[in-house]
C-alpha cells in the first residue's frame, strides 16, 4: 500500500513564554474553556478515539497554532486573523461550539489573550494523525470488495423444478426454509412478461397465439425460441439501453440557466442502444465509455476508420452527460469545475462500481474504505477532460479530393499575386518618398443607369449588362433593355452625398444598376473606401476590379472596406449594384491615405530607411502592395477563390475531448488538486491520477508504476535568452515567462530569442502560452522567425481562442496558413496558446531561434508565460491528450490516462473487475425481478443492503465475467423456474418468508414510464417502430419514448408523472409512485383519449362489428387475452349504459370502454 | 408487492434508528409504495410542537437591493460617490465601480419597532411590527441560477430536493384533494423547473408548478370534453370494478389498490382545485385590496390572493416567484429585480408590482386569523452591491442581503444580524441559507438534522452538514 507521509508532524518549539501574569490569564480564562467545550472533539484523546474533527487539536500550544484543515486557530497578536474567534462568536462559517454559542465575555477573553500574544505554557506534540484513516486491508474484507470466488452449485432435492443452475441456488434456500415450489405461470402471462421485460412492448394478439400454440406442443423449445427472437430484436437495446441511460443521468441539454441544447448528444443514446443490440461485451462497453476518445486516435483517414472513430468518441457521452452551466461568473468557475468532476466521479462510482465514491469528496468516506485521497486521484483521471461537439468526416476521401482540386486551382492565383509582389518590390522606395506628400482627391457627381432586368439576383450579380457588356462608360451612351423595347441612359445624381446610406433609391427587383463617377487625384495613391451595396456590389477603378461582395439587407457604413488605388490625374470609378427583392441602395465613403495609414506602419516610417530591419521592410512592402491596381485585383481574385475552399463534411457528436470546453479559470483549468473539505479555495498538492486502493488487489505497482503507457514528453520548456521591445519593457521572469509592461503604445515589435536545445532533437513546432493580465485583445500583424539570423519559414500557426477550448492534437488535423491579424481574445487569467509549426524541422545542436512579433493594435499587458518546443518525431497522440503541461521535471510515476482507468475497471484479477461484474449481474437480475439480489443496486458498500443470495450473485458474476456478454445471462435467468413461476403463493411461502426474499412467487410490477407510453402507442396502433436517430421534444411523436429528447428544463410530462428520472444524478432504481396526477392524466388528457379512440377503431373497425366481438378484440390487443364471460357481460353492460347516457352514441361509448381498458391496472401491471 | 411492506418496515426501523424518530413515517412507507389504501401525502407527524402549518414564500427573483429596501445605511448615503473601501469590483456578475452608490430612495422608520423601510414599500411598511428582519443573509453564489438553487435546496447544484419537497416529505399534506406543494410564477424564474425539483426524493413530493395567468393553471384537471360528470363517474365505477377483479386474483400485490384510490382522489381534485384557483369567487373589495385592478400589480396580486386561498385550503407550501411586466433598469422577465443598470427605475417598477399585494396578503391573513399559522417569507437569492455598476445600477452581491419572515411562529419587530455600515457584507450573526432552512423546518416542528433521506448510499439533509435554528426570531 501506498503511504502518505505528509502529515507526520513533529514540532520543535521555541519556548519564549510570556510573563507570569500572562500565563495566569491563560490558566484562568482560556484553558478551562478549551477543556470544557473543545477537547471532546479537538484533542489528542479525541484523535485516539477517532473523534477528532477538522484535524484540529487544541490541547497543545503547537496544535492550536498549527490549526486544522482551515488553517491556524490562533495567530498570536492578531485576533482578526485568528479563526478561533470567528468560530466562538458564531460569525464565520465555522460555529463553535456548534450547539451553543459561548458568552460574549468568553469571546472577549480570547480576543484579549490573542492580542497578548496568545501566551500558552502547554507543551507536547500534536498527536499523530494519519492523513488517511482508511484501513484498506480491513476494508477489502467486505464481501463486495473481495476477489470473485468460484462456487459450486448447491444440492437441491426438488429436481423437477430445477431448470438451470440458478434454480439450484434458489430452491436450496427455499427447501431449507420449508417453502414449496411454485409452478410456472400460464403461457399467455409468460409471453407478455417476456415481451415487456426484453423489449418493453406488448405482443400482438397474433404473437400471443403463435407462442401459446407452440408452447402447448413443446414449451422449452417455444420459450427458448421466443427469448432468442426478442434478444435479437432491435427493440431490445431500446428497452435495456434506457436502464443504462438512467444510470448515466443522460440528457440532451445543459440544465441550469438557459438550458442550452446539446443537439448531437443523441449519438451517445444510439451508441448505447446499438452496443446492447450487438451484445457488446460489458467490459468493452465500459472501457469505451471511459476512454473511447483516446482509443479513437487521430487517424480518421478512411471511411472505416472515421466510422470507428465516431463510434468510439460518441461512447464518451457517458462522461459528458452531466449538467453544465453556461452562465457563469468568474468566481464560480473553479468551483464549478470541481462540481463537474464530482459529477463524473460520482456517476462512474455509482453506475459501474456501485460505490458512493462521491462521499469522499469532503472527507474520507465515513463507511467505505475510500479516502479523500482516492477521490481526488480518481478525479485526476478526468482532469484533462472537457466537453465538446466533436466532428468526424465520415467520407474523408471526398474532402481530400475536393481539397486537392481546390489547391491546384488556388496555387496559380497565389502565384500570380506573388509574381506581382516581386515586381513591386523595387518600387517601394519611390513609393515611400511620394507617400509623404499625400494630397486630397476630388470626386465628381454620380451618374447612374438601370434597371437592367435579370432572371434573379445571382444571375444579375454574375452576368454583365449594358455598359459592362460593351465596356463603354461614356455618359452619353445609351443601352437597349427588355427585348430592345426600352432604352437606358445615364442620369446625373448630384444629390447623392458621400458618407450617407442611400437605401431604396433605385427601384426594381431582380435588376442591375451601374454607377460611375470621376475621381481626380493629384498623385498616384491608394485611398480607403468604405462601401456597401444592396444586395450585391462590384467595384472597378480604371477597369481593374478592386472589390466585390454579396449580401442582403440595407446598405450601411463599413460593410466592405477596400483599397482604391488611384493613378495621378483622372480615374474612372464604376460600381455595379445587383438587386434581388425590394429596391437597391448603396453607401460610399473614401478616406484619405494619411488618415488610414496602418498603425503598424507609422512607427516604421519614423525609422531611418537604412536602419529598418527585414521584418519592417516586409511590413512596408505589404502595405505598398495595396496601392497597386494590378495587385489589388489579383488579391481580390485570391480572396474570392479562397472562399470556395472546401470544408470537410463533419458529423457531430457530443463527447469528451481532451482539453475541450469546460469552465476556464487559467492555468489550473485542466489540473486536479487535493482539496480540503471539497473547497476549491483551499488546495493542497496537485493530485496524481490513481485508482481506488480498495479495489486494487495486487501490488499497486501494477497499476501505478510498472507500465507507464505514456511516451516521453515531446515538450520541453525553454526560457528566453533575450527579449527586446521598442517602447515597452520586456522582462524575463524566473518562470521563463516574459512580462510586457510599462506604457502601452499602439504598435510595437517584440523580438524574443530562444536557445535551442543542444541535444539533437527534431523540433517542428513552437508553443507559446500567453496569459492576459488585462481584458483586451492581442492582435499580431506580423510574425517572423530566424534561426541564427537566417529567416525560417513558418508553415502554419494556430492560436487557442481561449473560450473554445483547444486540443493541441488539432494541429495535426488543421494547418491554416499563418496570417496576420491573429487576435487572441483577452480575459484576465486566461491562458492562450499560440502554436507555430515550422516548414521544415529545425536542425539543432544549439543555436538561437528568434521570434519577432509585430502587434497591430493596442497591446495590453500580457504575460508570455511559457515557451516550449515540440517534435512530431515521437508521435503518440496520447501524450497530447494527457500531458499538455509537462513540468520541467517529469514525474514518471504519473500515468494520467483514462485508458489505464478503463483497463483497471475491467480487470478481473487485480482491478475493479469483480465488483464491476457483481454490480452489473445484480442490475440484470433487478430488472427481471423488480428487486436486485442486492436491493441497493448502486451501493455495494458497507452501508448497502447485503445480498439475499450471496452465493447466487457470486456465481452469476463469475458466469457473467467469463465473456461479459449480457444476452446469455438474460437467457439463463429467463429459462429458470424462478423467473417462469406464477404469482400465486407457494406452500409455506407467506408464513416462512413473508417478504418473499426467497423468490417463491413472481410479483406483478408496474411498467416504467417509457414502457407505459410505448404500450399506449402500441395498442392504439400508432407506434412508429423506427430505430435510432435524432429525437424530438414533441410528446405527441409516435416514436418510442427512448427517442424523446431529454431536455433538462422541459422534461416530458407524462414520463415525469410515472417516475422517469430528471437526469440530474445517477438512478439505479426508480421509484414507483402512485399519485392522483397520474390518474388525472390517464383520465383527462387529450393524448390518452385519442389513444383510446385509436384502440376503439382497431377493435371495432366498422359500426357493424358485433359489440361482443369488438370487446373481445380490444381485450386481446390491450391485455393479450380474451375476457372472461363475466367480464364480457359487465363490459357489454357498461358500453350500453354509456351509450344511453350519450343519446345512443355507441361509438363514443365504445371509446369510453377502451379508455377504461387503458386506465385499468392490468394495462400498467405485468404479472 | 406485498413483500415490500416488510422490507420497508425494516428499512424504516433502520432509518428510525438513525434518528428519524416517528418522523415521516407515513411518507417513508409511501415512498416505498407500500401503504396501499391511504394517500401517500396524508399528514405526517412532526417531531415537536409546530408553530407553523403552512408557508408562503415570496421569492423576489433577480434579488432586491438590501440598501434600497429595508437595510438603511446612512453612511452609504453620506459617502455617495466616494470610494467604497475594501470593495471588490468582481463581487458580482459584471464589474462594479468601487464607488459608493447611495440609495435614491427616502427611508423612514415605521411601527413600534422603528424599522427602516424605503419609500417604495409603503404597504409592507405597515407590517414591520409583524416582521422579523434578518439583515445578515449571505449566499454561496453570485449568479442567479446557482443562488436560486441554493435558496431552494441549500445546494448550488441541480438534483437536490427543494425545501418544499422536504417539507412535504416530512409532513405530508393537510388537504387530500389538493397538491401539498404549489409553485406559482409568471415567466419562469431563471433556472426553471429544477429550482423546485424534488431531486432524489420520490416524485410524490414534487411541486405542482403553475402560471396563474393561464386559463388552465393545472394540467389535466378539467374533465375531458367527451364526458359529463355522470359519464365519468360511471366510467370510474366500472374501472373500480375491473381493478377489483384484477386485484382479487393477486391478493399479495397490494399496491394495486393504491392506484384504485388515486382515481378517486383525482376525481375529487377536479372539483376542489379549480375552486381554489378561481379568484373571481372573491368579493370585488378583496380583489381590489390585492391590486387586481391595477395593471402593474394584477399578476402578483393574483398570485398572492391565490396563495392565501391555497393556504386556507390546507396547502402546505406555496412559493411565489416574482415576475414583472415592466422591468426597466436591467431586469428581465425571469429576473425582474436585477437592477444592473438603474436601481431606481428598476426597483420603483418592481416595488409597484408587489408592494400592495404583499401588504394585502398580510392584512388578509391577519384578519382571517391565518397569520399565526402561516409563515410568510420575503427575500431574494442574494443582495446587491453597495457600490455602483455603471453609475446608477447595482450588481449581484452574495455577501449581504435582507430576508424577512412574518407569522407562523415568528417574533414580530425583531432586527436580527447586521451588515456593515455600507450594507456591503454581513458582519453580525451571519446567516446562511442553511440557517434559514433550519429555522423554517423548526417552525414546522422538524429537526433539520434528523429529517434525512437515503440516496445512493448517503443520508441527505436539506441543510447538508450545516444549519442553525435562529432562535432569536422565534416567538
Amino acid at each position: 500500500m501506498k503511504s502518505f507521509p505528509g502529515f507526520l508532524l513533529c514540532f520543535l518549539f521555541g519556548s519564549a513564554f510570556g510573563q507570569e501574569a500572562d500565563v495566569a490569564f491563560f490558566e484562568s480564562k482560556i484553558r478551562p474553556v478549551l477543556a470544557e467545550n473543545c477537547y471532546k472533539c479537538h484533542s489528542a484523546s479525541a484523535a485516539a478515539d477517532g473523534k477528532l474533527k477538522g484535524g484540529l487539536q487544541l490541547d497543545t500550544r503547537a496544535g492550536i497554532r498549527k490549526g486544522g484543515e482551515t488553517g491556524p486557530a490562533v495567530e498570536p497578536g492578531n485576533s482578526a486573523e485568528s479563526l478561533i474567534l470567528g468560530a466562538l462568536r458564531h460569525e464565520s462559517d465555522l460555529k463553535m461550539p456548534p450547539k451553543s454559542k459561548l458568552s460574549p465575555d468568553i469571546a472577549a477573553d480570547f480576543q484579549k489573550w490573542i492580542e497578548m500574544g496568545a501566551p500558552d505554557p502547554r507543551d507536547g506534540e500534536i498527536a499523530e494523525i494519519k492523513a488517511d484513516g482508511v484501513d484498506i486491508a480491513a476494508g477489502q474484507k467486505h464481501w463486495a470488495f473481495r476477489p470473485l470466488a468460484k462456487l459450486s452449485t448447491p444440492q437441491a432435492t426438488d429436481q423437477k423444478w430445477i431448470r438451470t443452475d440458478i434454480d439450484r441456488f434458489i430452491r436450496a434456500r427455499q427447501e431449507a426454509s420449508g417453502i414449496g415450489a411454485n409452478p410456472i405461470a400460464d403461457h399467455r402471462s409468460l409471453v407478455r412478461r417476456a415481451y415487456f421485460d426484453l423489449i418493453g412492448l406488448p405482443p400482438t394478439p397474433e404473437q400471443v397465439s403463435l407462442f401459446v400454440a407452440a408452447a402447448d406442443k413443446d414449451f422449452d423449445s417455444a420459450w427458448g425460441g421466443l427469448i432468442d427472437e426478442l434478444l435479437a430484436s432491435p427493440h431490445y437495446g431500446e428497452r435495456w439501453g434506457r436502464h443504462w441511460l438512467d444510470l448515466v443521468r443522460f440528457a440532451e441539454s445543459n440544465g441550469y440557466a438557459f438550458d442550452k441544447d446539446r443537439p448531437n448528444a443523441w449519438r451517445y443514446r444510439d451508441w448505447v442502444i446499438q452496443s446492447l443490440n450487438a451484445d457488446m461485451p460489458y467490459s468493452e462497453f465500459v472501457r469505451k465509455q471511459v476512454a473511447g476518445d483516446i482509443y479513437a486516435g487521430k487517424d480518421w483517414d478512411t471511411p472505416d476508420k472515421a466510422a470507428r472513430a465516431l463510434e468510439l468518441v460518441s461512447a464518451t457521452g457517458f462522461i459528458v452527460s452531466g449538467p453544465f452551466t453556461t452562465q457563469q461568473t468568474q468566481k464560480e468557475r473553479e468551483r464549478s469545475r470541481y462540481e463537474q468532476l464530482d459529477d463524473v466521479i460520482h456517476t462512474l462510482g455509482t453506475s459501474m462500481l456501485g460505490l458512493t465514491v462521491g462521499c469522499a469528496r469532503c472527507h474520507d468516506h465515513k463507511y467505505d474504505p475510500i479516502g479523500a485521497h482516492d477521490y481526488y486521484e480518481l478525479a485526476a483521471m478526468f482532469g484533462d477532460v472537457g466537453f465538446s461537439d466533436v466532428g468526424v468526416d465520415l467520407q474523408p476521401q471526398i474532402y481530400r479530393a475536393a481539397k486537392a482540386k481546390y489547391d491546384e486551382a488556388h496555387k496559380p492565383l497565389v502565384q500570380n499575386k506573388s509574381t506581382r509582389e516581386a515586381e513591386l518590390k523595387p518600387q517601394l522606395d519611390a513609393f515611400l518618398t511620394d507617400h509623404a506628400k499625400a494630397e486630397a482627391i476630388t470626386a465628381g457627381p454620380w451618374q447612374s443607369i438601370g434597371p437592367f432586368k435579370a432572371k434573379d439576383f445571382n444571375v444579375g450579380f454574375a452576368d454583365p449588362f449594358g455598359p459592362e457588356i460593351e465596356l463603354d462608360f461614356d455618359p452619353a451612351k445609351t443601352f437597349e433593355e427588355g427585348n430592345k423595347k426600352e432604352k437606358r441612359a445615364w442620369t446625373a445624381q448630384p444629390k447623392w452625398q458621400d458618407g450617407e446610406a442611400h437605401n431604396a433609391i433605385l427601384k426594381g427587383a431582380n435588376s442591375v444598376f451601374y454607377l460611375q463617377r470621376e475621381i481626380v487625384s493629384p498623385k498616384a495613391q491608394s485611398v480607403g473606401l468604405s462601401v456597401s451595396g444592396n444586395d450585391g456590389i462590384k467595384i472597378w477603378v480604371n477597369g481593374y476590379k478592386v472589390g466585390e461582395e454579396k449580401r442582403g439587407g440595407d446598405a450601411k457604413a463599413d460593410e466592405l472596406k477596400v483599397h482604391l488605388p488611384l493613378v495621378k490625374g483622372k480615374n474612372l470609378l464604376v460600381m455595379k449594384l445587383a438587386n434581388g427583392g425590394g429596391d437597391a441602395g448603396f453607401y460610399f465613403q473614401t478616406s484619405l491615405e494619411k488618415d488610414r495609414e496602418p498603425k503598424n506602419v507609422t512607427p516604421i516610417l519614423k525609422v531611418a530607411p537604412e536602419k529598418r530591419n527585414d521584418a519592417q521592410r516586409k511590413i512596408l512592402l505589404t502595405w505598398f502592395q495595396t496601392h497597386d491596381q494590378r495587385w489589388t485585383e489579383l488579391n481580390v481574385i485570391v480572396t474570392k477563390h479562397a472562399r470556395e475552399e472546401p470544408k470537410p463534411d463533419l458529423t457531430m457528436t457530443y463527447a469528451a475531448k481532451p482539453r475541450g470546453t469546460t469552465y476556464q479559470f487559467g492555468e489550473n483549468t485542466y489540473k486536479v488538486f487535493h482539496l480540503h473539505r471539497g473547497n476549491s479555495d483551499n488546495k493542497d498538492d496537485e493530485a496524481r491520477a490513481g485508482f481506488l486502493r480498495v479495489l486494487s488487489r495486487t501490488s499497486e505497482a501494477h497499476w501505478l508504476g510498472e507500465e507507464d503507457p505514456q511516451p516521453d514528453s515531446r515538450w520541453s520548456l525553454v526560457k528566453p535568452a533575450s527579449a527586446t521591445a521598442k517602447a515597452t519593457t520586456l522582462k524575463v521572469g524566473k518562470n521563463g515567462g516574459v512580462t510586457v509592461s510599462g506604457e502601452k503604445p499602439l504598435t510595437d515589435i517584440y523580438t524574443i530569442g530562444l536557445p535551442l536545445p543542444v541535444e539533437p532533437t527534431e523540433i517542428t513546432a513552437l508553443r507559446i502560452e500567453v496569459s492576459s493580465a488585462q481584458a483586451a485583445n492581442f492582435v499580431l500583424s506580423q510574425l517572423t522567425a530566424t534561426l541564427n539570423g537566417t529567416p525560417i519559414e513558418i508553415e502554419s500557426a494556430l492560436a487557442s481562442f481561449s473560450q473554445a477550448g483547444f486540443a493541441p492534437a488539432d494541429i495535426l488535423a488543421k494547418t491554416p496558413a499563418p496570417s496576420k491579424g491573429w487576435a487572441i481574445s483577452g480575459g484576465v487569467g486566461k491562458t492562450n496558446e499560440l502554436f507555430l509549426i515550422f516548414k521544415s524541422p529545425l536542425s539543432t545542436g544549439g543555436g538561437n531561434l528568434e521570434i519577432t512579433m509585430v502587434q497591430e493594435s493596442q497591446w495590453p499587458q500580457h504575460l508570455i508565460t511559457n515557451f516550449s518546443f515540440f517534435s512530431t518525431a515521437e508521435s503518440d497522440v496520447r501524450s497530447w491528450a494527457a500531458k499538455p503541461d509537462v513540468p520541467e521535471k517529469q514525474d514518471p510515476e504519473k500515468p494520467q490516462s483514462r485508458e489505464a482507468l478503463a483497463e483497471w475497471l475491467t480487470d478481473i484479477d487485480t482491478g475493479a473487475g469483480p465488483l464491476l461484474s457483481r454490480v452489473m449481474a445484480n442490475r440484470l437480475w433487478q430488472h427481471h425481478f423488480g428487486r436486485g439480489i442486492v436491493s441497493t443496486p448502486s451501493d455495494f458498500g458497507t452501508r448497502g443492503e447485503r445480498p439475499t443470495h450471496p452465493e447466487l450473485l457470486e456465481w452469476l458474476a463469475v458466469e457473467f465475467s467469463k465473456d461479459w456478454k449480457l444476452k446469455p445471462i438474460h437467457r439463463l435467468i429467463m429459462t429458470s423456474s424462478v423467473y417462469l413461476q406464477g404469482g400465486a403463493p407457494a406452500v409455506g411461502g407467506p408464513e416462512n418468508d413473508p417478504e418473499n426474499m426467497l423468490y417463491w412467487r413472481k410479483s406483478s410490477r408496474r411498467l416504467e414510464a417509457e414502457a407505459i407510453r410505448d404500450n399506449l402507442l402500441a395498442v392504439s396502433g400508432r407506434l412508429d417502430p423506427k430505430s435510432l436517430g435524432k429525437g424530438t421534444l414533441d410528446p405527441k411523436s409516435p416514436r418510442r419514448s427512448v427517442y424523446l429528447t431529454v431536455k433538462r428544463g422541459s422534461l416530458i410530462e407524462l414520463l415525469q408523472l410515472f417516475d422517469a428520472p430528471d437526469a440530474m444524478q445517477s438512478i439505479g432504481r426508480r421509484e414507483t409512485s402512485t399519485v392522483a396526477p397520474q390518474a388525472l392524466a390517464m383520465l383527462n388528457s387529450e393524448a390518452v383519449r385519442n389513444w383510446s379512440i385509436d384502440l376503439s377503431k382497431r377493435a371495432r373497425p366498422t359500426p357493424e362489428t358485433k359489440l361482443e366481438d369488438a370487446i373481445i378484440a380490444a381485450y386481446e390487443i390491450a391485455y393479450g387475452r380474451t375476457p372472461s364471460t363475466g367480464e364480457l357481460s359487465e363490459m357489454v353492460a357498461f358500453v350500453e349504459k354509456q351509450s344511453k347516457g350519450r343519446t345512443g352514441n355507441l361509438e363514443t361509448a365504445f371509446q369510453d370502454f377502451c379508455h377504461l381498458l387503458l386506465c385499468a391496472n392490468e394495462f400498467l401491471y405485468i404479472d | 408487492m406485498s413483500e415490500r411492506l416488510f422490507q420497508s418496515r425494516r428499512n424504516f426501523l433502520e432509518k428510525a434508528g438513525l434518528g428519524c424518530g416517528s418522523l415521516a413515517l407515513t411518507s417513508l412507507l409511501h415512498q416505498e409504495g407500500v401503504i396501499a389504501s391511504e394517500n401517500p401525502l396524508s399528514s405526517g407527524v412532526p417531531e415537536f410542537l409546530p408553530k407553523a402549518k403552512s408557508v408562503i414564500w415570496l421569492h423576489q427573483t433577480g434579488s432586491p437591493s438590501q440598501v434600497d429596501t429595508f437595510d438603511y445605511k446612512p453612511v452609504l448615503q453620506k459617502r455617495n460617490g466616494e470610494t467604497l473601501e475594501g470593495a471588490d469590483p468582481k463581487t458580482g456578475f459584471f464589474t462594479t465601480s468601487g464607488k459608493c452608490l447611495g440609495s435614491p430612495f427616502v427611508f423612514k422608520q415605521h411601527g413600534e419597532s422603528g424599522s427602516w423601510v424605503s419609500e417604495i414599500l409603503p404597504n409592507m411598511a405597515r407590517h414591520v411590527d409583524d416582521m422579523a428582519f434578518i439583515y445578515s443573509c449571505y449566499s454561496k453564489s453570485n449568479n442567479h441560477t446557482p443562488a436560486m438553487l441554493e435558496a431552494n435546496s441549500g445546494m448550488i447544484r441541480q438534483g437536490h430536493p427543494s425545501i418544499g419537497s422536504w417539507l412535504t416529505y416530512g409532513l405530508g399534506s393537510e388537504n387530500g384533494n389538493l397538491p401539498a406543494y404549489v409553485v406559482m410564477h409568471g415567466t419562469k424564474p431563471r433556472g426553471g423547473d429544477p429550482i423546485w425539483s424534488s431531486g432524489f426524493l420520490p416524485s410524490v413530493y414534487q411541486a405542482t408548478s403553475l402560471d396563474p395567468r393561464k386559463p388552465k393553471p393545472i394540467d389535466n384537471l378539467a374533465r375531458h370534453a367527451q364526458f359529463d360528470d355522470k359519464q365519468q363517474r360511471s366510467l370510474l365505477d366500472a374501472l373500480r370494478q375491473t381493478n377489483q377483479h384484477h386485484a382479487e386474483e393477486r391478493p399479495l400485490d397490494r399496491d394495486l389498490s393504491a392506484r384504485l384510490e388515486s382515481f378517486e382522489l383525482a376525481y375529487r381534485m377536479q372539483t376542489a382545485a379549480p375552486e381554489v384557483f378561481d379568484v373571481t369567487a372573491e368579493p370585488e373589495s378583496v380583489r381590489k385590496m390585492y391590486g387586481l385592478d391595477r395593471k402593474e400589480s394584477k399578476d402578483y396580486g393574483k398570485q398572492c390572493l391565490t396563495a392565501r386561498r391555497l393556504v386556507e385550503s390546507g396547502v402546505r407550501f406555496v412559493q411565489v416567484f416574482a415576475s414583472s411586466t415592466s422591468t426597466p433598469g436591467g431586469g428581465v422577465a425571469d429576473v425582474p429585480w436585477d437592477g444592473h443598470s438603474d436601481i431606481k427605475a428598476n426597483h420603483t417598477a418592481c416595488a409597484a408590482s408587489m408592494d400592495q399585494p404583499v401588504g394585502a396578503l398580510l392584512d388578509d391573513l391577519k384578519s382571517r386569523g391565518l397569520l399565526d399559522s402561516t409563515l410568510v417569507i420575503w427575500g431574494g437569492e442574494f443582495g446587491r452591491t453597495s457600490d455602483s455598476q455603471g453609475g446608477k445600477g447595482r450588481d449581484h452581491n452574495p455577501h449581504a442581503y435582507t430576508t424577512w419572515m412574518a407569522g407562523g411562529g415568528i417574533k414580530g419587530g425583531v432586527h436580527y444580524g447586521a451588515s456593515d455600515e455600507f450594507g456591503y457584507k454581513a458582519v453580525e450573526n451571519r446567516t446562511s441559507v442553511h440557517d434559514i432552512h433550519a429555522t423554517v423546518l423548526h417552525l414546522f416542528g422538524l429537526n433539520h438534522e434528523k429529517l434525512t433521506y437515503r440516496f445512493n448510499g448517503r443520508d441527505f439533509r436539506l441543510t447538508d452538514v450545516a444549519g442553525k435554528v435562529i432562535q432569536e426570531i422565534i416567538s
